[in-house]
């Protein structure tokens, strides 16, 4: 068995009631469900269309990034209730307690510095402080609930960005009723509209989901690479905490308000710079996972299940989709879809391989792969070779 | 062990399972939440956050929107946003203007405004179709509301030319309302619309 896998681990699941952590995650969830569904609740009183209208919008905007986010779980290690807890945790605990403390420090801003302070200051002092620190400590609870779930740094990561995605979309959504209620007109959808617009594609790309994953990578490193020293874990867990901070104070800062070209421009110039640190931090966390893949496949498989040369492929999002892309043009549809399978089959054979070894579930996978390949075989095989 | 090929695999290492508690994790975020929000809470409520205004002064809600704040009225920061927003306090009572972009018929603000009342504050509202006229120009319709927290009047009057609502709102803790009623009066007659000199 190579050293770079270590032994199969049992992978609990997210429901844990025999540990604190676990209840106290549903403690927040269920105060911080109350709380903001009854603050929307209010809402849908004084404006209601713009709330179901936003409702509607502001969760199709989500599925996207939730099958983006899913894809690049390489393994898709994490369950649908440790997903479900996640973006939950973002909408209801972190949106709850972050309400309280923002109002705080933006009325000591003002208080301090005076109106014209806060109304410049404000938000990038409140907002990366309190919000930041809020999705993280969400994380943490889930890395507590189910500590053998996040084996690598990318499971960490993906867990950020969807703790990210759920404070991005109901933040969203509140926001879109407040502007409702402010619009400086009677109609209700136009003000969908325009936060469709701002907040969803101009600031959409480069929001929530990216500062907590870029947070995440530290928290990663601190908890699935224990063979290096504390300090130095701690240190880098600080450091991207750090960075995430600075990215989300910046995209909330005045600085650059006067730039030439209006909201468009100022959205590009503030938002590309984070979202190339945050891919910069995705990327390392894949390279993470190519080692990964190729080690349980040394320790485990032979090379007629994952042959070598689709390591590189499987343990990337875009490889994979290359592959698929590639086998497309030169076979079909049908084929594509097979390989697509087939990936699927050999990440999770991957996945029941770290966790419980050559176990009869690994077995059964390795015949699914098996099979698959079988099929694959038959479509891309070329028909004069069939004839002979 | 290695699975492959067509060989059949039993059952190879038994894969372990880590025991460990969560109690002194959680205790210590349940207690860092408690102590983070109590910091800023409990600071934030310690700054009074004042601001005297000298007698006669105004006070510039935006560059074309003023008020002039009754004797021993103070500005409050905290309540005052540059352009939109500007509070005045004394005691348990609060006087502020509030401008709003609104290109529709002032009915549907003061219709929309007595909803956000009714839900947001749990308040009664009263009246509605009483109209006002200030001195300098100022006209709209005026309302009075009783709530949980306090009473008030609110005054929603129109600025035709630059398109927004002017919408002033006294308010006070129960039964303080009627003592400071003439010194409301007296800010509201003091609203001017006009550049600032």
């Amino acid at each position: 068995m190579s050293s770079a896998v270590g032994p199969p681990v049992a992978v609990d699941g997210f429901f844990q009631p025999r540990r604190a952590a676990f209840w106290l995650l549903v403690f927040f969830l269920v105060i911080g469900a109350f709380s903001t569904l009854s603050k929307i609740h209010l809402s849908y009183e004084i404006v209601p269309t713009s709330v179901l209208v936003g409702t509607l919008v502001w969760s199709l905007y989500t599925v996207p990034f939730l099958l983006f986010l899913r894809a690049l779980d390489v393994f898709e290690q994490h369950s649908p209730l440790g997903f479900a807890l996640a973006f939950a945790w973002g909408g209801f605990g972190a949106v709850y307690l972050v309400i309280p403390v923002n109002g705080a420090v933006e009325s000591l801003a003002a208080k301090l510095g005076g109106p014209e302070f806060a109304a410049r200051w404000g938000p990038a002092l409140a907002a990366p402080t309190n919000e930041e620190i809020f999705k993280y400590l969400g994380v943490v609870l889930l890395v507590m609930i189910a500590r053998t779930q996040f084996p690598t740094i990318l499971s960490v990561v993906v867990m950020g960005a969807m703790v990210g995605l759920g404070f991005q979309v109901m933040e969203d959504l509140v926001y879109t009723a407040n502007t409702a209620i402010q619009f400086p007109s009677s109609d209700q959808v136009a003000p969908v509209i325009v936060m469709l617009i701002v907040r969803g594609l101009l600031g959409g790309l480069w929001s929530h989901a990216l500062y907590t994953s870029i947070a995440c990578f530290g928290l990663g490193y601190l908890v699935a690479r224990p063979e290096h020293p504390l300090p130095r874990r701690l240190a880098v867990a600080a450091l991207f905490f750090l960075l995430a901070w600075s990215a989300h104070f910046f995209w909330d800062s005045p600085w650059l308000q006067g730039l030439d070209g209006g909201v468009f421009t100022l959205a590009l110039v503030k938002g590309v710079p984070v979202l190339v640190v945050g891919f910069a931090v995705w990327y390392l966390a894949s390279r993470e996972q190519y080692c990964r893949v190729r080690a349980i496949t040394d320790a485990y498989l032979d090379r007629t299940l994952v042959t070598p040369e689709e390591i590189p492929a499987l343990a990337s999002f875009s490889e994979r989709r290359r592959a698929r892309k590639h086998l497309r043009f030169r076979h079909g549809r049908p084929a594509a879809r097979t390989l697509r399978r087939l990936q699927r089959a050999q990440l999770h054979l991957l996945r029941v391989c770290s966790q419980s070894g050559p176990s009869p579930q690994a077995w059964r996978a390795a015949q699914e792969v098996r099979a698959l390949r079988a099929h694959l075989d038959e479509l891309t095989e070329d028909p004069s070779t069939r004839s002979e | 062990m290695v699975i492959g090929g067509g060989t059949g695999v039993g059952v190879g290492v038994v894969p372990s399972r880590e025991r460990y508690g969560t109690w002194k994790g959680s205790v210590l975020v349940l207690g860092f939440v408690c102590l983070w929000e109590g910091f800023w809470l409990g600071w934030d409520a310690l700054v009074p956050g004042r601001e005297e205004v000298p007698p006669g002064r105004a006070v510039y809600v935006s560059a074309s929107v003023s008020f002039t704040p009754a004797a021993a009225w103070s500005l409050s920061r905290a309540r005052t946003t540059p352009g939109t927003l500007a509070t005045v306090t004394r005691r348990s009572s609060a006087f502020s203007v509030r401008l709003a972009a609104w290109t529709e018929r002032l009915d549907g603000k003061v219709i929309q405004e007595r909803r956000i009342l009714r839900k947001a504050s749990g308040a009664r509202v009263f009246g509605g179709d009483q109209s006002f006229h200030t001195g300098n120009g100022l006209g709209g319709v005026r309302f009075y509301y009783s709530g949980v927290n306090g009473e008030g009047l609110v005054w929603m009057g129109w600025e035709p030319r630059a398109r927004t609502v002017i919408t002033l709102r006294a308010e006070s803790a129960h039964g303080a309302l009627l003592r400071h009623l003439p010194e409301f009066q007296r800010m509201v007659d003091s609203v001017r619309i006009g550049e600032k000199a």
